[in-house]
């Protein structure tokens, strides 16, 4: 795997692990306050890095820089 | 809420927990007989989940009760929210322990099963044969197999969990803006993906086990794939359950945009399964 | 519904109090469940007892007397999980239950009904674990479970039935104490009366915070484990099995990061326990709170990343074992720091030698010797010597009975009064110090001779040579036995009755629970008192 393709998506893979930990955080510190959205806010973001992330998985696939196993 | 008590909410003495330690009890005594093939293993598994699933219904309903009535005050919501924290934690050391797991047997073990260093003449006269390429069985085990494709129903599941974290998101969003329609509607989406991963999920393991030849007792590779994806799918399964809780509240109309702890503490933990699926879906089905 | 009364906060119960059964069995009251933890405690340390007595008594001579070799094997097995599970955890928890909240003015535990959940939880486990001993003793119930303690494959794959009961014994104790340290984390951190900063807090409660925060971390990997060791025994999975790819290692590595820290979470508790009796018999404060606490929080992290020290005879790499040296041997820097800390309090205090006070300066001697032999097992070469002698046996019995139980004796004999509102008797407690402390030394010292002249463990015959020892080790045993009985009288006797305890049982002692009155009512600090100096300047 080419490490040009590997790196942003280890730090995407650690941006999302972290901000799903920081939208824990703000789970328990803004107790649900109606004009505080940040959980929302924080996992919104989640989810678009993962998309980010997978759409990196499969252009990284489809022009060759990983090789996953059993294909 | 109209009015916070200012005192820390006591609850009077309650039967559920012992009912729980019953319950659970009783799924792991008849987990245990079942699984040497002792027949009343299975009376007191499904009692024990009957019990366990009334009183479900019954401790959360008197937490419900009290939450409604306006018994908690800021600080006993901080008690659960930073619970929350700690319980995520426990689960955390848990999905690590299996990833760990897999680390170790493709990369340690194989080390030592294929005689790295010193051990290369142990390895020269018990499995000089063995040559360590993953996906792999080990060297006792013959059987073929066929490794699961990650470009087939996996990466079908990564969009359907994808999508399902974005409509979750979707009635959060729809959440803090008390339109309780788009929390509803939200939800329903949530929980029919879900329930579409869980049946594709199954319908995987069927494939596997029927035209791949792929086993528990396929070697280290059928034992980290089933005991990764399997309890993933647990989580999944929970989830969808609690989703399934959540909706029928916010058809009565229990959340606010002030007092929900119980919707976000649930799609976080949708979240939460939804990034672990994320790490299995690298590490297992595609490294 | 009836929260919604103010009660003063040393008034009793608004709610009244439960009678009956109910009052115990669908406990809320973080006092009656700590209670119910300390009784499960005692009734387990005498079943583990017991099972040591048969296991000196059998070696008092060479040759096999009194036990069948399996059963020998599942006696120190059970003994280990029992003393460990059973006694030494569940009291640390119900001292935990008892004294936080009213150390940190709060009005019960966090989450009272998890609270329940528990306790109950252990209790289920301890079932299970009779459950396991009883099987091999039915018709069809296969062999006991005698791996030891560790259950390592590939014989804990073969071992019978017993074996999964075994198995989910730990499944019901990992959801116990868990649910037990998330409780204990958020009533530390959520619940501190008002004024009382985390640097504020007494030192039990900082204590116990690392000590649920290493059990959350540690025991998801253990139950982990014995989960896959599970699939391995029914499901034909190749975990631990090298045939398909696995590792027996494998086990050895997710059990010892569970077993190493769990020597912390033994040890931790009793050390915030000595952190009041000192300064209370010494009339001083804590000499370096600050660095107690800190100590605390180093000995949790890098306790956390030394496991494989147990491992050193299996073949890990020069570099990993390397690593684990180092590691181990750095521990005892800040296990040093608390020592010393503990010391330095002593130092030109007003002191007296009531039972707790006994009890602490014993475990400081005895632990720091244990400390010693931990650093001797530490060092690679002189493992691969010690390695599954009776010289790690002595280690760790000096490593764990002052460091974790005589700490919890001494924490009882500290509260007892508190508790029951009546003073415990001065001279029958001094009289089980003494006989602990000879019975104690008189067992464990000669095994670590025993050791060093070869004499493995876990095996229920030796070689005659090692025989006077034996015998000198088994008499001891046989005293440090009968100093439980006169323990149990003691508790008994201060619990039906004696002289009255004041609020202020101890002279020298600071902290909020001395202001409630002993014993304290049922529900207390319902409204938070307020902390007006800082605590630790007392």
């Amino acid at each position: 795997m080419a490490m040009t393709f590997k790196l942003p998506a280890l730090i995407l893979a650690a941006l999302i692990v972290f901000v799903l930990a920081e939208a824990l955080y703000f789970l328990s510190k803004d107790h649900g306050d109606k004009d505080k959205t940040r959980v929302a806010r924080a996992l919104s973001v989640r989810v678009s890095l993962a998309l980010i992330l997978f759409l990196l998985l499969i252009t990284g696939a489809f022009f060759g820089f990983i090789h996953p196993h059993g294909i | 809420m109209s009015q916070t008590p200012s005192n820390y909410f006591l609850p009077d003495p309650s039967p559920w927990p012992i009912v729980a330690v019953a319950s659970v009890f009783s799924i792991l005594f008849g987990a245990a007989l079942a699984v040497n093939g002792l027949f009343p293993g299975g009376i007191f598994i499904v009692l024990g989940f009957a019990l366990f699933s009334y009183l479900l219904f019954s401790w959360f309903g008197d937490v419900v009760r009290e939450n409604m009535a306006g018994l908690y005050n800021e600080r006993v919501d901080s008690s659960f929210r930073q619970g929350m924290i700690w319980f995520i934690t426990s689960e955390v050391f848990f999905f690590l322990t299996f990833f760990g797991a897999l680390w170790y047997l493709r990369n340690v073990s194989a080390d030592w099963l294929t005689g790295k260093g010193y051990l290369a003449g142990t390895h020269e006269v018990l499995y000089n044969q063995f040559f360590s390429v993953w996906p792999r069985t080990g060297p006792g085990l013959k059987e073929e197999f066929t490794p699961m494709k990650a470009w087939g129903v996996p990466a079908f599941n990564t969009i359907v969990l994808l999508t399902s974290g974005a409509t979750i998101t979707w009635a959060h969003w729809g959440l803090k803006a008390e339109n309780r329609k788009l929390l509803i509607r939200g939800l329903i989406a949530t929980i029919f993906l879900g329930l579409l991963f869980v049946t594709l999920q199954a319908w995987e393991y069927q494939e596997a086990y029927q035209q791949l030849n792929l086993t528990l007792k396929s070697g280290v590779y059928g034992s980290t794939f089933y005991i990764l994806t399997g309890f993933h799918g647990m989580h999944v399964t929970v989830g969808a359950i609690m989703l399934a809780a959540i909706l029928g509240r916010s058809f009565k109309g229990h959340f606010t945009p002030e007092n929900h702890f119980a919707f976000e503490a649930v799609a976080w933990y949708w979240h939460f399964v939804d990034v672990v699926w994320l790490g299995l879906f690298i590490f297992v089905y595609m490294l | 519904m009836n929260h919604a009364t103010i009660a003063h906060a040393h008034e009793g119960g608004h709610h009244g109090v439960p009678h009956g059964w109910r009052r115990w069995l669908f406990s809320t009251n973080h006092k009656d469940i700590g209670t119910m933890y300390l009784v499960v405690s005692l009734i387990m340390l005498f079943l583990g007892g017991g099972m040591a007595m048969l296991i000196r008594a059998e070696l008092f001579m060479p040759g096999i007397q009194l036990l069948q070799p399996d059963v020998y094997n599942n006696l120190v097995t059970n003994h280990a999980l029992i003393m460990v599970f059973g006694a030494v955890m569940p009291a640390a928890a119900g001292m935990a239950n008892w004294m936080i909240p009213l150390m940190i003015g709060a009005p019960d535990m966090a989450l009272p009904r998890m609270n329940n959940m528990s306790f109950w939880f252990l209790v289920a486990a301890a079932l299970m674990l009779v459950i396991s001993m009883v099987v091999p003793f039915l018709p069809g119930g296969g062999t006991p479970v005698n791996t030891g303690w560790t259950l390592y494959p590939p014989l804990s794959v073969q071992v019978g039935m017993s074996m999964d009961f075994l198995i989910f014994t730990v499944h019901l104790l990992g959801i116990s104490s868990i649910l037990a340290s998330i409780n204990i984390i958020v009533t530390i951190l959520n619940c501190r009366a008002p004024g009382m900063g985390l640097m504020d807090m007494p030192i039990f409660c900082w204590s116990w915070l690392v000590t649920a925060f290493l059990l959350i971390v540690i025991l998801p990997p253990f139950a982990g484990a014995v989960t896959m060791l599970l699939f391995d025994r029914h499901f034909g999975t190749s975990f631990f099995n090298a045939a398909g790819g696995g590792d027996p290692q494998l086990f050895q590595h997710l059990f010892w990061f569970f077993g190493h820290p769990e020597v912390y979470v033994l040890l931790l508790p009793s050390m915030g326990i000595l952190g009041h009796i000192i300064p209370t018999f010494a009339r001083k404060p804590l000499f370096g709170y600050q660095s107690t606490v800190g100590a605390m929080l180093a000995v949790g992290t890098i306790g956390l990343a030394v496991w494989a020290h147990h491992q050193y005879t299996t073949g890990l790499s020069l570099a990993a074992v390397t690593y684990f040296m180092i590691g181990t041997i750095v521990i005892s820097i800040p296990v040093g720091l608390l020592v010393f800390n503990y010391i330095a309090t002593m130092w030109r205090g007003a002191m007296t030698f009531e039972t707790p006070m006994l009890f602490a300066i014993g475990i400081i001697l005895m632990f720091s010797f244990g400390g010693l032999t931990g650093v001797m097992l530490a060092t690679i070469p002189g493992d691969i010597q010690y390695h599954d002698s009776y010289f790690v046996v002595a280690h760790f019995h000096y490593a764990l009975i002052p460091g974790a139980l005589l700490g919890l004796y001494a924490g009882v004999f500290y509260w007892l009064p508190k508790w029951t509102g009546n003073m415990y008797d001065e001279r029958l407690g001094k009289i089980f110090f003494w006989m602990v402390i000879i019975g104690f030394n008189l067992t464990f010292f000669p095994q670590h001779f025993l050791g060093l002249a070869g004499m493995p463990r876990r095996i229920i015959d030796y070689n005659p040579m090692f025989t006077e020892f034996n015998m000198i080790s088994s008499i001891g045993s046989f005293i440090f036995g009968a100093a439980h009985l006169v323990f149990l009288y003691v508790i008994v006797k201060t619990v039906r009755g004696g002289a009255r305890a004041g609020d202020q049982v101890w002279e020298g002692a600071k902290g909020l629970e001395w202001t409630l009155p002993s014993p304290p009512p049922f529900h207390t600090f319902t409204t938070p008192p307020q902390i007006k100096l800082a605590q630790s300047e007392a």
